[in-house]
């Protein structure tokens, strides 16, 4: 693949939309997806662009006021958010935003980012993780979104890159579902490069590299929140299958954490 | 155990209430809350865990002196709800947050009456009528349970709801700072807000 068609490729994953024109407002937002390919992760991002914060910080004051997130003094989000930094850390972008974890409290498994280092994830998803190297697998792939920009407001293409596109590009592939009063788009090219990434912190953290595959396993597939389907499985396992098997055991606090959500 | 109760149940459609209806039930005594567990609570409203153990009598003396008063209503309808908080519809999915929740008075002596009171969203898409809400009340002391106060499931609309409930400390109640962990639930979502109540000497 050409280095023009690649970051053809990535000019045209990172449109996002916001739409805030009308009163009822749209959010956009990118739930964790277990997808791989087998591309060679990159290590520099794009990162923020200059509005991203100011309209990420608008979205999650609307979260914020709209769901049920646990305090930021909550054990379990304090150690989302320590656990969430550090593995930015591994990549060298623990200071690229001013990260901020927030938990759900739902029990439905699901994670999603909204730009601006904004990511939630739900007790659903913790309880969902089996293990610790799946609780990463979920935040890497949320901090992936955040790491490859996917939440900038970019200027529509010129008319070079759109006769380019209408050549070389497909059409990108995007779903919508609904949470709450949000839209989540799903965009399969994003998907895969977040999960690009999270398999990159993976590595870098030495977790267990088949944590991706195991929680794509057990999810519905064809559910309407998690795009999993047979042959997204098949992709996963032949990305894990050339990764050496690292076994891992979690945290203590990890597992203390499940042990409060459990008594709940 | 299934416990014995007294209810009265009266619905009341006032215009003076914003919309809906408001819902008053009483209850007799700790009955309402049962008697599972008051050994527990006798223990540590007698400071003696023995007499705790050996409470076949207690549950009855408990149940005399807790009577409870559950009176709710609608207190913001969708539109008002998402006009004072700040969200906006169509909500694809149901949500429920608490936006407050108190004792009141916050400190009381034993045997006094206290009002635990609790405000909530609750976000559905437009269509949605009624939606069936779990709301509990559990009395808790330096991170224990001692005590489920109230737990039922109610139905409610869209917007802002409130519950109230009339709790007579018990006159054996040790004095120091309690908790009531108040929590409401519907279909995967819940919330969690915890009020202070203070019983003086």
């Amino acid at each position: 693949m050409s280095v023009i068609r690649c970051l053809l490729l990535l000019g045209k994953a990172l449109f996002v939309q916001l739409s805030m024109l009308k009163r009822h407002v749209v959010f956009l937002l990118v739930p964790f997806l277990l997808l791989f390919t087998t591309d060679v992760v990159a290590d520099s991002y794009p990162l923020s662009c200059a509005d991203d914060y100011q309209a990420a910080n608008t979205v999650f004051q609307r979260i914020e006021n709209e769901w049920p997130l646990r305090s930021s003094k909550d054990e379990i989000t304090r150690y989302v958010q320590k656990l969430g930094v550090h593995l930015a850390q591994l990549k060298g972008y623990g200071n690229a935003f001013a990260w901020h974890f927030s938990v759900v409290r739902n029990l439905a498994p699901n994670a999603f980012s909204i730009g601006g280092g904004y990511i939630f994830v739900t007790e659903g998803a913790i309880n969902f993780a089996e293990t610790e190297s799946e609780l990463v697998a979920i935040l890497g792939h949320e901090i992936g979104h955040e790491l490859a920009g996917h939440f900038c407001i970019v200027q529509p293409p010129n008319v070079f890159s759109t006769l380019l596109d209408d050549v070389f590009m497909p059409k990108p592939e995007q779903y919508q579902v609904g949470v709450g009063s949000l839209t989540q788009v799903i965009d399969v090219g994003k998907e895969q490069q977040a999960d690009r990434i999270a398999l990159s912190i993976i590595k870098a953290g030495g977790y267990d590299p088949t944590a991706m595959l195991n929680l794509a396993r057990r999810l519905p597939l064809n559910g309407t929140t998690h795009l999993i389907d047979a042959s997204r499985i098949q992709v996963l396992e032949k990305a894990i299958v050339n990764l050496p098997v690292q076994a891992t055991q979690s945290s203590n606090e990890f597992l203390a954490i499940k042990r409060v959500l459990v008594s709940q | 155990m299934k416990p014995n109760k007294t209810k009265l149940t009266a619905i009341v459609c006032s215009g003076v209430l914003l919309t809906g209806c408001a819902t008053t039930e009483q209850s007799m005594g700790l009955g309402a809350i049962g008697c599972a567990g008051v050994g527990v609570l006798t223990g540590v409203l007698t400071g003696s865990s023995g007499i705790g153990a050996g409470a076949g009598a207690g549950c009855m003396a408990l149940a005399a002196v807790g009577v409870l008063a559950y009176h709710s209503s609608q207190t913001r309808t969708a539109t008002q709800d998402q006009q004072l908080y700040g969200y906006a519809t169509p909500a694809n999915g149901t949500e429920v947050k608490i936006r407050n929740a108190i004792a009141s008075p916050k400190s009381v002596k034993a045997g006094d009456t206290v009002k635990l009171g609790l405000d909530y969203s609750v976000i559905a898409p437009n269509n949605t009528q009624d939606i069936d809400v779990e709301e509990i009340m559990v009395l808790k002391k330096d991170d224990k349970v001692l005590k489920p106060l109230s737990e039922r499931t109610v139905k409610r609309p869209l917007g802002g709801s409130g519950s109230e409930i009339d709790f007579v400390v018990p006159a054996k109640m040790p004095p120091g700072t309690y908790v009531i962990e108040n929590k409401v639930k519907t279909g995967t979502s819940y919330d969690v807000r915890d009020s202070v109540l203070i019983i003086t000497g």
